[in-house]
């Protein structure tokens, strides 16, 4: 659709983005386990399909777990895919295979009803408005009788005390959104519609939950997130400029003030406190009946 | 010229190639202080994304069945580094020739077509920090130069920075510890999951396994507390002491790391 990017706002090819998708995977998965629905329980699933799986975090563990499930990953990047074969490999997981594959390329090469669970975890970074449905009916296609799609995602409105990391959010936002990303200039808006997209696409008894992660100083999750921001915020620099949002000079003057804040943020009395954050990302689950 | 303190920092970068790369930071900041502390949490941050990427493809590189793109080779470093090249090419032959001959990539156990994991994991520490740039190293290197790790031969006893080829030398009961995880490969052991690796001197790396070759004494030396978990029964002596070396180790690595 006009005015939409797939494009991936950072380099899908990077080792560093893998290895930030790597931590913030484990992250996830810590806090809310491999299914985070239906009790954590992958009872009667046979075959799982993890759409954009990344370096393969979730997918490894799925199939280290349940050695009887078939469990496939696709991404785009050739980088990733790499590193997630050769993990497999050393762990010698026989029940897992990545795919190269461009999931804004639909539909699949994947037959109807292939897949006892569809998964998706954190895709926005090249989600579009238009292709959000087209997605998520396309999952139902390929999801088997019975079976589920489960789809995690946040809409970047971190609640924060630290004024770069709230002024990183509304930029990001406002780039996210020229790029046919997001549904509204000051976050993606995702969340609040996709009951209603899994609704449409046939899904059933649709679930949905909602997390907040404490990213705190001194909380386990702030260190991750730190290492998270260091690594994606001056690599967004490049997608911030390229939609007018701010000057290349602007974004990394930002991004020096960032990591002044990383552990304490000066008060508008020059006092200290401590960095606080929350990291809010819901999960969706249908099932295809 | 990095100062010599720093030198176990900056695993698994020879001192050529840290001076070198320090060069490229000095002409970006004013101070050398700035400078300096800037390279290093870099540094830091490269060579826990390096080795987390690197791996399972060097712990791939004995597996005979391994799909060729799985292991760790030299045309896995030339497509690797390639992501990297301002051309996003993979690095051309010839220029992967001129490296090895230049002392940058170095042979494991002196095996053709086999490089050494520590040199690729330097070179790809140094692609990373200078994004865009085509020469990335000095013009050739003495092959001699290795990395450093930090070393302390008893408790109580000053911490020094030794290069690695000389921890052969060192007291079997002495210990060295790195923030380079990568010398997981050499046998030592893991620090948390991309924290470094700790190990004792007297250690030799076995197939798949690390052996310690130490009395009960070389341990409690270290952890006296450790003695009431050696019990051995008639013949399991060895397995004893193996065990407590890699329990003495774990410990140790939260003090030292």
């Amino acid at each position: 659709m006009q005015g939409e990017s797939t494009e991936y706002f950072v380099d899908p090819q990077s080792i560093e983005e893998m290895t930030r998708l790597l931590s913030q995977g484990r992250l996830l998965t810590e806090a809310l386990g491999l299914l985070a629905t239906r009790g954590n329980s992958f009872e009667g699933i046979n075959t799982v399909l993890d759409i954009a799986c990344g370096p393969g975090e979730w997918v490894h563990a799925v199939a280290k777990e349940n050695p009887s499930i078939q469990v496939k990953g696709i991404d785009i990047s050739q980088t990733m895919t790499n590193y997630a074969r050769a993990q497999a490999y050393n762990a010698r997981l026989k029940n897992l295979v990545f795919e190269v594959v461009d999931a804004t390329k639909l539909p699949l090469a994947i037959p109807d009803s292939s897949f006892d669970l569809v998964n998706a975890r954190l895709i926005s970074a090249f989600m579009t408005r238009s292709l959000w449905p087209l997605l998520i009916r396309e999952a139902y296609r390929i999801t088997a009788p019975s079976g589920h799609l489960r789809i995690i995602q946040e809409d970047l409105r971190n609640n924060t005390n630290s004024p770069a990391v709230a002024r990183y959010n509304r930029l990001a936002n406002q780039a996210l959104y020229k790029a046919g990303k997001g549904f509204e200039p000051d976050y993606m808006a995702v969340i609040p519609r996709l009951r209603n997209w899994f609704a449409d696409a046939g899904y059933k008894d649709v679930q949905q939950r909602h997390t907040t992660f404490d990213l705190d100083y001194g909380t386990h999750g702030h260190d991750i997130a730190i290492a998270d921001y260091k690594a994606i915020l001056p690599a967004f620099h490049p997608f911030l400029v390229k939609y007018g949002i701010c000057s290349m000079e602007e974004a990394n003057s930002l991004y020096q003030q960032f990591l002044q804040e990383t552990d304490f943020v000066t008060r508008p009395d020059g006092s200290k406190e401590p960095f606080v954050c929350f990291w809010h990302i819901s999960s969706v689950i249908g099932q295809k009946i | 010229m990095v100062p010599s303190a720093f030198y176990a920092d900056i695993a698994p970068l020879p001192i050529p190639l840290v001076n070198h790369l320090f060069q490229s930071y000095l002409r970006r900041f004013e101070s050398s202080h700035d400078a300096l502390y800037t390279m290093l949490q870099e540094i830091e941050e490269k060579r826990r994304q390096t080795y987390l990427y690197m791996d399972s493809f060097v712990r791939n590189r004995k597996t005979s069945d391994a799909p060729h793109e799985l292991r760790f080779t030299p045309q896995w470093i030339r497509e690797t580094l390639g992501l990297y090249h301002p051309d996003k090419r993979p690095i051309h032959r010839n220029t992967y020739n001129h490296w090895q001959q230049a002392g940058f990539i170095r042979r494991e156990n002196n095996e053709k077509g086999k490089p050494e994991p520590d040199d690729a994991a330097a070179l790809f520490i140094l692609r990373m920090l200078l994004p865009g740039q085509r020469k990335i190293l000095p013009d050739s290197m003495d092959p001699a130069e290795v990395w450093y790790c930090a070393v302390q031969q008893a408790p109580g006893e000053p911490i020094s920075n030794i290069p690695i080829s000389e921890l052969g030398n060192q007291p079997r009961h002495a210990i060295a510890f790195t923030p380079w995880s990568g010398a997981t490969w050499r046998g030592w052991q893991s620090v948390g999951r991309d924290q470094g690796a700790i190990s004792f001197a007297g250690m030799r790396q076995e197939e798949d396994s690390t052996h310690y070759h130490l009395s009960i004494d070389d341990i409690l030396l270290w952890r006296p507390d450790l003695g009431r978990y050696y019990h051995p029964k008639r013949g399991r002596h060895n397995d004893s002491v193996q065990a407590l070396a890699r329990l003495a180790l774990t410990l140790l690595a939260d003090e030292k790391i």
